[in-house]
């Protein structure tokens, strides 16, 4: 639709590129939002792959709050960065579940 | 043919606005909150079977059919067969 249309013009390239084709085994730094800083630390983590942040997205219920509030106290992103990433992770959601 | 106290009470008042829920034999969800409540335990399960790297060892008897087999496994890049250890 038409709306859909302006919907996807305003999402960044980043946004776009993930959502255009299937999560398969990308790594977590093609997720919008996660800086290269902050992929270092979820990697050190063991979350090296984009489906390991989806699949903790959805154990919080999709709540995108929730998943914010865990990215910045546990994993050190910023207030930006967590907001980027829940947005991505929930537009994920829409298109493909 | 005895019948609930439920069913009575359901008998006696206007349809109205009553839930789906509402007849007797039913809890008092509405079924579309069940169907909220069904796909959001879904969205779980596989949240669970992601964290855990998709570990098929770990899912070794959920049943074959479901909703995440049919439309998430394309937005996984997954084989079938990998969905269908879980789901």
């Amino acid at each position: 639709t038409l709306q859909g249309t302006k919907e996807m013009d305003h999402m960044s390239p980043r946004l776009r590129a993930f959502l255009s084709e299937p999560i398969g085994e990308k790594d977590v730094c093609w997720v919008d939002g996660i800086s290269h800083e902050l992929a270092i630390n979820l990697v050190t983590k063991g979350i090296n792959k984009a489906y390991i942040l989806l699949g903790q997205f959805l154990l919080m219920h999709k709540n995108e709050a929730e998943f914010q509030r865990w990215l910045i106290c546990c994993c050190g992103a910023t207030e930006y960065e967590a907001q980027q990433s829940s947005n991505c992770l929930k537009e994920w959601c829409a298109c493909f579940l | 043919m005895p019948t609930s106290r439920k069913h009575r009470d359901f008998r006696a008042e206007p349809v109205g606005e009553k839930p789906v829920g509402s007849p007797a034999g039913m809890g008092e969800v509405p079924c579309k909150e069940l169907e909220e409540r069904g796909f959001d335990e879904a969205c779980v399960v596989l949240g669970q079977f992601l964290v855990l790297r998709k570990d098929e060892n770990l899912f070794p008897e959920w049943p074959k059919d479901s909703w995440c087999q049919r439309q998430a496994v394309p937005g996984l890049g997954m084989p079938p067969r990998a969905c269908d250890a879980f789901l």
